[in-house]
């Protein structure tokens, strides 16, 4: 993964525990790197160790974890790395979520390196939709739980996502459904 | 601009609907450079740009200079035009296209941002832009490569701040070094001085040893060893003293009329206990040990054993030749007690004689004469057996005697001196019997002696006019389990000078010859054994030795 996903997991765990927990789950983890470069490509292995390390310093399941680094990401990570082409790819959630598949491609043109994931939406209605999720990455589910849950709260909108079609459990790809209202979340 | 050309392979144009799309963001102008047609996107954002309004009024040109015309546009024909909106701050690159048969021209374009965010500000998405627009691919681009330039000043800050780190530490490692050489060069002079101590130590006769604060044993050295060889495992690094102590009991190393071995340990811990002390043991085979304990800085003891052995024989045989010397010393005196039950012998036997002679026979008369003979000889008898047991070597174990009784046998061998010297004797002894002293009573007269023989000689070499020379001699039983005999005289006391040393060995104020009492030194180091203490004072006519000795009822040093 690039540089910009272990970055994203250090911002979470020092915006929220403090640099020192930071640092003792980089020594749990095993990883001796001092700064992440945001375009640079790391092996998968050590996000999943980051995130394991995490889940053991901090005593929280994994799951959590992923959870809470997908609303991370939203919300704090892509607004200062591409806030402004996070807020370009749509004013809404559902504008979002439409745009989303071609943000993904033109982000892949500029990283060379990246094996992205691919979304795609069906069974578009005014509250809901279908988001097909296809990775060659396994176990991140909880990761685009959280993704969902954070993009509800950057547009202000209620958001419930549950897996309906699971790859672990045979399915072809991941396949979520996104309900949202229109009532601002107070 | 461009112009047709005739050898181009496009045959191709777009209809309207997918020009509109294709360019959201066209403008078509009539040769007075007034709007025809306007791109639906940047109608939306842009809703000055209706048809017939002039260019210049919606538009500045920011690239190339210069005043909307057809002309102007035709000359810069080859530029890329930038325009910004009068009324925002929409910038738009594009090129003109000149189309000669329908004589407009279309400026075919799309907002210009260098930042994402302004996107939005211009309430425009990625998806208001056509997909073959690289304008989108170029903001993200910006904004890779601004992330790029925050990591880089993110990781340079970071290795600025280890720098610094770094160089503090290093200047922190070089004092360190600094400090480290001298801690090294102390610690290799401390460690030699530290050998040399150590080695002087174990080149000493006396016995060493250092307890630690638990009392253990940490150093001992050759000497201590030696004196300790029977009971070599007590005194190794590590053992405890009091354990020392039974090894030394058990074996019998230690004499002593206790005879339980913790009742033992315990009074010889009670006085290693009480630091600094000083006491003497006789142990196995009669050496007698001089043990001084002491605090170290360090919160341990230090134990300094001496074997006095050798010096107690030479002082015993100082004593005897002081005695010696001391009855030629008192022959006059001795002459003169014994003539008198001489005398009398002489006339009660003259007396019996005569009346026998005359054929007077009275026997009681002569039975009275007889008495008084026997009583002469009984009294001439204890002169001389004192003498004899003066002369005696004082080797006798020490046992209690009454102080009194020592005054009076002093008194008895140098009163006839006295008198003939004419010195004053006043004597001033407790009539009631008090409680005794224990010690070796010869060595003790001896003592006595001495001080007596040095207030005569003293009041001799200085007489002082016409005032009596006198000595006196008090004794006094103190309350405190203590007894205190003093020998005063009136001459012209000791120099100020000399009371600090007068106890030292060898230490005289008489001429060469002339010191044949007993030394000072000796006295003390008698009266020290007993347990006891001499001092000297200068009263305020003469001088006053004072012997302080406890009585038998008072607790003494242990073994």
């Amino acid at each position: 993964m690039y540089g910009m996903v272990n970055k994203a997991v250090e911002d979470m765990v020092c915006m929220q525990f403090g640099e020192s927990v930071w640092e003792e789950i980089k020594s749990c983890a095993g990883v001796d790197i001092d700064v992440f470069m945001s375009n640079e490509a790391y092996p998968d292995g050590m996000t999943f160790q980051l995130v394991g390390a995490a889940s053991e310093v901090l005593k929280i399941p994994t799951e959590a974890v992923l959870e809470a680094f997908g609303e991370h990401w939203v919300l704090h990570t892509a607004q200062k790395g591409y806030g402004g082409l996070m807020q370009a790819n749509g004013s809404s959630l559902s504008e979002f979520l439409a745009n989303l598949p071609g943000f993904h491609s033109r982000v892949q043109m500029l990283f060379p390196k990246l094996q992205p994931p691919s979304f795609e939406c069906t069974d578009v209605t005014e509250h809901s939709l279908k988001l097909h999720y296809r990775t060659h990455r396994a176990g991140l589910v909880h990761f685009v739980i959280g993704l969902m849950q954070g993009l509800g709260k950057l547009f202000n909108t209620p958001v419930t996502v549950h897996l309906v079609e699971s790859k672990e459990q045979g399915a072809d790809h991941d396949v979520f459904d996104v309900k949202w209202s229109n009532d601002a979340i107070e | 601009m461009k112009q047709d050309n005739p050898h181009s392979t496009s045959q191709f144009g777009l209809p309207p609907q997918q020009f509109a799309t294709a360019f959201p963001f066209h403008l078509v102008l009539n040769m007075q450079m007034e709007i025809l047609q306007v791109g639906t996107t940047l109608q939306r954002i842009c809703t000055d740009i209706l048809p017939s309004v002039s260019m210049d009024k919606l538009f500045e040109s920011i690239r190339p200079e210069g005043i909307f015309c057809v002309d102007w546009v035709l000359e810069n024909a080859r530029s890329f035009f930038l325009f910004k909106h009068r009324a925002s701050d929409l910038k738009l690159r594009g090129e003109f296209v000149f189309l000669p048969s329908e004589n407009v021209l279309l400026f075919l374009g799309s907002p210009w941002f260098i930042d994402a965010s302004e996107i939005a500000i211009h309430k425009l998405s990625f998806a208001d832009f056509a997909t073959h627009d690289v304008v989108v691919d170029m903001l993200q681009l910006f904004q890779v490569n601004k992330m790029a330039l925050e990591d880089a000043n993110k990781l340079s800050g970071k290795l600025t701040a280890q720098r610094g780190v770094l160089r503090l530490a290093n200047e922190n490692l070089k004092k360190q070094e600094v400090k480290t050489q001298q801690l090294t060069s102390e610690l290799l002079r401390s460690r030699d001085e530290m050998a040399e101590v150590v080695d002087t130590i174990n080149q000493l006769k006396e016995g060493i040893a250092f307890l630690d604060c638990d009392d253990r044993f940490v150093f001992t050295n050759p000497e201590y060893l030696r004196m300790h060889k029977k009971v070599i495992d007590s005194v190794q690094i590590g053992v405890l003293f009091e354990d020392h102590l039974r090894a030394l009991f058990n074996a019998r190393e230690i004499v002593t009329h206790i005879i339980d071995c913790e009742e033992w340990v315990a009074k010889r811990m009670a006085a290693h206990r009480s630091l600094p002390s000083e006491f003497e043991v006789v142990i196995a085979g009669g050496k007698t040990l001089n043990i001084r304990e002491q605090f170290t800085h360090s919160g341990g003891i230090a134990m300094v054993i001496r074997d006095i052995s050798e010096q107690k024989k030479l002082q015993a045989q100082l004593v005897h030749s002081s005695k010696l010397a001391s009855l030629g010393d008192m022959a006059t005196g001795v002459a003169h007690e014994l003539n008198q039950p001489l005398n009398i012998i002489s006339m009660a036997a003259g007396n019996v004689e005569r009346t026998l002679k005359r054929g007077e026979f009275g026997p009681e008369y002569q039975l009275e004469k007889m008495q008084r003979i026997k009583e002469s000889v009984v009294r001439a008898s204890k002169i001389i057996g004192h003498l004899r047991s003066f002369g005696r070597d004082a080797n006798e174990a020490a046992q209690p005697f009454d102080p009194r009784d020592a005054v009076r046998g002093a008194i008895g061998m140098i009163g006839e001196q006295l008198r003939l010297s004419s010195i004053e004797l006043l004597l001033a002894l407790p009539s009631k019997a008090g409680a005794q002293v224990f010690g070796n009573a010869l060595r003790f007269e001896q003592v006595l002696l001495s001080l007596i023989r040095n207030a005569r000689d003293e009041l001799i070499a200085h007489p002082s006019g016409l005032a009596p020379k006198r000595i006196q001699i008090v004794v006094v039983f103190q309350p405190q389990g203590q007894v205190s005999i003093s020998v005063e005289d009136n001459g012209p006391g000791v120099p100020v000078a000399l009371l600090e040393n007068i106890f030292d060995p060898f230490f005289t104020t008489k001429k060469v010859g002339k010191g044949t009492g007993l030394g000072l030194s000796v006295s003390y180091g008698i009266v020290n054994e007993m347990g006891g203490k001499i001092v000297v004072v200068n009263t305020s006519g003469g001088a006053r030795f004072e012997i302080i000795l406890p009585t038998i009822h008072q607790e003494r040093n242990p073994d």
